[in-house]
């Protein structure tokens, strides 16, 4: 017996140790059915910043930050882990500039025939002179003079000020904070699927600040790779919790029942063995398990207990185990197969997540009842386990004298349907926030960072994909005018786009050739000039550099990637397997309607992302619907089958368990719409496990002709069951992280629900009494 | 502290009432200790910018506001008006029928280098100069000239250096000498 218990332990903290744990909410969220949503998902999955860890450092006077900035740099770049290491380097160095510079009359906007006539050659000398008389006359003499039209800073302008940074002694530190913290981007090499290079990289940067003796300062990290930790550690701290104290909790009751550790370690092998063999299964069907699923599918699979419960419950002082299975066999088969199949129904659910909660339930409660039935007999028989003696059996019929309430209790879960009817339905939860297992300091700090370093997420963007660079940026060139126009129409307040950074090829090369010919332009500025007092030389710069530009290549991406604008272009020029995606972001955004009327035609797919996943969660409550009906089929085929075979009149059978889980449901249901609660999937999940957990009840209440004593022996052990889902449950119901809590509350309040109606509807009308 | 409340208290007092004593030898403490003393200054300037690329000096004319602790205002009336107003960390420049620019002097260094030049010897802020420039004083209380260059390469590769000449409490001139080689000269007739 100790033995069973110790290997089954074993095999459970084997399939922990080696699961892999997903805790992105991306991945529990289904592939979407229109080409935006398949689009938004791909991007939030595997978007270029997925591998991106964002470092604070806090808590210290700004030279000492710098400090450990500098050598937590020097030392992360040399550990090989990142793809890339940034934090010091000026925002905008000067040999950055120079190059830019140099390229302006290729990159600007403003390069234009036009500006290079002699009218218009005029007007920028006049207000070149202006300039100098001005307080920015040293800015004037640098930029204006060799670029009198102007087209450096009309470039410049289309950057847009990209983040708040500041670079101060080899560090970034963020503008504009009364506690200086200082910056260091990191990209974890091996991408966004790599969980382990992501982890390996996260324990870098931890070790790099411990060594750059950090003193009083803090280290806080943000980043997918970050929340993904985040959210499969906080799992992983509740459910640990909650599994210590509620197996305290449930090892005190069930020794207070049984009076027996044998008993305690019996009924422990088919659990453990069902979580171990359930997580493993999944983790091999799906390659990882998601957070949710594994923190849920932990708690969820704590209910099979009862079916151990309920064979040693059964059993007679001395009786051979054949007898007892054959006494309750029947309600056991059925029990566990319902319940498999209400829980298997979520694979259907169209949420990866639930999938695979369905898929760990399903062999998690089949292997519990697997063990149950072949293991456990020899195990309770040689160890002559039985629960303690019956006792007076009389109470029983005092307590089933309560069934002449049975009308009653129909009446409440008609009425609960009505009102339920009657206040349109359950809501459904429409905000995705709410199923977010990361901690909310974790994803605020994230927010913060972010937008610290110009990496917002946005709201709404345009993706544009082509099969390469040059070609996404013509599409996006292609597009700016109308992009213009809804920024001066007051549609948006800006847009982010590679494009607007470093113009296609093709455009650098058009603007190449419309250049002025040397000779051409000196006369022009002859003529300009006339009345002004500018030296015949003052000009040598802009001319030399219009020349030069007559044959420059133009800059490229790759050029670009090693400047200080390669970490502005990179998230907004990505190579995706065969293809180049181009998002224009947009901010600010007054009207999304109007903004998704001015795309029309836009030669890429329009995202917005709170739309896309309000889509997605509408899909998935009309799915439900359709998944609940099919369960509820599907479970209806197998009890007429199972009930229907020995009796005749089996429909009153099956009509007296439905009814008791309906009614239960309903009831269940009514309450928690009443206390204002939106079901999410996560609801749903919860409601289908006390469907299995009430065809149980309802089961074993409904069997027909048994004697007295058996009837208590049921109702003695329904109740320990009870019990036990209710403390373990209800512990849960007391936890912060919400996706636990209405867990907890729903499947507390469901399963006592279930209790009450099962024993006021399900049993037969003549109370079973013996022949 | 006392100490410290009674010069505030002498401080408030107006500026004709000037708390300025020259006594003991002429150091930069002491000149800066009698510049920080006079808690509002106003004045009309006329200024004279040389460009290596204009065959003509460019002259203009307005008035200048200082005020403890940290304003200092440009007010150009011709020929274009504009008024420049360095207050605290900011900067704001405002042209006629043009949007202010308003810029953080942290976030621009050398602007922050430039401005202080200006303002850190009117506020008597010895700190500050001391920091970011190489300060040399020249002559006496009668007549003294205030050296300053940048530390930071970068700054002085744009300002070579920066002179104000003045007379006791007042400056009286400044004199922006560019990287480039161009030159702001600003003389100061102080208004009682």
């Amino acid at each position: 017996m100790v033995i069973a218990l110790i290997l089954s332990a074993l095999l459970l903290a084997a399939a922990l140790w080696r699961v892999e744990i997903r805790g992105d909410l991306v991945d529990f969220l289904p592939n979407g059915e229109t080409p935006a949503a398949r689009a938004m998902l791909e991007e939030l999955r595997e978007g270029s910043a997925a591998g991106l860890v964002l470092v604070a450092i806090e808590g210290a006077p700004e030279e000492a930050l710098a400090r450990i900035s500098r050598a937590m740099q020097e030392r992360l770049a040399a550990s090989g882990r990142f793809a890339r290491i940034a934090g010091g380097e000026a925002a905008w160095s000067e040999a950055d500039e120079a190059r830019f510079f140099a390229h302006r009359y290729l990159l600007s906007p403003l390069s234009a025939p036009e500006i290079f006539e002699a009218a218009a050659l005029r007007r920028s000398l006049e207000e070149l002179l202006r300039g100098l008389r001005s307080s920015a006359s040293p800015l004037v003499t640098r930029y204006g003079l060799p670029d009198p039209v102007g087209a450096f800073p009309a470039w410049l302008a289309r950057l847009g000020s990209g983040n708040r940074l500041t670079a101060q002694d080899g560090a970034w530190f963020v503008a504009g904070r009364a506690a200086p913290r200082a910056i260091i981007l990191a990209v974890a090499s091996g991408g966004a699927a790599d969980m382990a290079a992501q982890e390996a990289a996260l324990a870098a940067i931890q070790h790099a600040f411990a060594q750059a003796e950090p003193g009083m300062a803090r280290l806080l990290l943000a980043g997918p790779a970050v929340i993904a930790r985040d959210a499969a550690q906080g799992i992983r701290a509740d459910v640990d919790r909650i599994a210590v104290v509620s197996t305290l909790l449930v090892v005190a009751l069930l020794a207070w029942r049984f009076r027996s550790f044998l008993v305690l370690a019996a009924i422990a092998v088919p659990v453990l063995l069902s979580v171990a063999l359930g997580i493993w299964l999944t983790g091999a069907i799906f390659g990882a398990v998601h957070a949710i699923a594994l923190g849920f599918g932990i708690t969820m699979l704590g209910v099979t207990v009862d079916y151990p419960v309920l064979l040693i419950g059964h059993r007679k002082q001395g009786e051979p185990a054949p007898a007892t299975r054959a006494r309750i066999g029947g309600a056991f088969r059925l029990a566990v197969a319902t319940a498999t199949l209400g829980l298997g129904g979520l694979v259907f659910s169209g949420f990866p997540g639930l999938a695979q909660l369905g898929v760990l339930a399903a062999i998690g409660l089949l292997v519990a009842a697997a063990a149950t039935w072949w293991l456990l007999p020899p195990l309770v028989v040689a160890a002559n386990l039985a629960p303690v003696a019956a006792g007076d059996a009389r109470w029983v019929a005092r307590l089933e004298s309560a069934r002449r309430f049975r009308g009653w209790a129909i009446g409440v879960a008609v009425l609960a349907a009505a009102g339920l009817a009657l206040m349109g339905g359950p809501r459904w939860e429409t905000d995705l926030a709410a199923l977010s297992p990361v901690p909310e300091a974790s994803q605020r700090l994230d927010a913060e960072l972010r937008e610290a370093i110009g990496a917002s997420e946005a709201g709404q963007f345009l993706l544009i994909r082509a099969p390469n660079a040059e070609e996404v940026l013509r599409r996006q060139e292609a597009l700016m005018p109308a992009l213009d126009r809804l920024v001066a129409d007051g549609v948006i307040a800006g847009y982010e786009a590679a494009a607007a950074i470093l113009p296609s090829a093709t455009r650098q090369a058009e603007r190449r050739d419309a250049l002025p010919a040397p000779e051409v332009l000196a006369a022009r500025l002859a003529e300009a000039g006339i009345g002004l007092p500018f030296r015949p030389d003052a000009f040598q710069p802009f001319r030399d550099a219009v020349e030069a530009a007559r044959t420059q290549a133009p800059l490229t991406p790759a050029e670009l990637a090693d400047t200080a604008l390669g970490l502005r272009i990179a998230p907004l020029l990505t190579p995706r397997g065969e293809t180049w995606l181009g998002p224009v972001r947009f901010s600010g955004v007054t009207s999304p309607a109007r903004l998704a009327a001015g795309l029309e035609g836009a030669d890429g797919v329009f995202i917005d992302i709170g739309s896309e996943l309000d889509g997605i969660l509408a899909e998935f409550s009309a799915r439900a619907s359709w998944l609940l009906g099919g369960s509820i089929l599907a479970i209806t085929l197998t009890l007429w089958a199972g009930l229907g075979r020995p009796i005749m009149g089996a429909w009153g059978r099956v009509l007296r368990v439905l009814g008791a889980i309906a009614a239960a449901q309903a009831v269940t249901v009514a309450l928690l719409t009443l206390a204002g609660v939106r079901l999410s999937p996560i609801h749903l999940a919860s409601l289908l496990l006390v469907g299995g957990v009430g065809l149980d009840y309802a089961l074993f209440m409904a069997r027909e002709q048994l004697d007295m004593e058996e009837r208590a022996r049921t109702l003695r052990t329904l109740v320990t069951c009870n019990a036990l889902t209710l403390l373990t449950f209800g512990l849960l119901a007391t936890c912060a992280t919400p996706i636990l809590h209405d867990i907890g509350t729903t499947i507390a309040l469901g399963a006592a629900m279930s209790l009450g109606f099962a024993f006021l509807i399900a049993a037969p009308p003549s109370g079973g009494r013996a022949p | 502290m006392r100490r410290r409340c009674a010069i505030l208290l002498l401080a408030a007092t107006p500026a004709s009432a000037q708390a300025t004593s020259w006594e003991g030898p002429f150091t930069l403490a002491l000149l800066t200790r009698n510049l920080a003393a006079v808690p509002e200054r106003r004045a009309r300037f006329t200024e004279e910018r040389r460009f290596a690329a204009l065959d003509q000096p460019l002259h203009s004319r307005g008035t200048l506001l200082w005020r403890r602790p940290d304003v200092l205002e440009k007010v150009t009336e011709s020929p274009e008006a504009e008024t420049l107003r360095i207050i605290g960390d900011r900067v704001e420049v405002t042209a006629s029928g043009r949007a202010t620019i308003a810029i953080s002097l942290t976030s621009q260094p050398q602007l922050g280098t430039f401005a202080e030049a200006m303002r850190a010897p009117l506020a008597g802020d010895l700190a500050t100069l001391v920091r970011l420039f190489e300060v040399v004083l020249t002559g006496g209380p009668a007549g003294w000239q205030l050296r300053l260059t940048p530390r930071d390469g970068r700054t002085r590769r744009m300002v070579t250096s920066l002179e104000i000449a003045g007379s006791l409490a007042e400056p009286r001139e400044i004199r922006l000498l560019m990287g480039n080689g161009d030159a702001q000269i600003l003389r100061i007739e102080p208004l009682p």
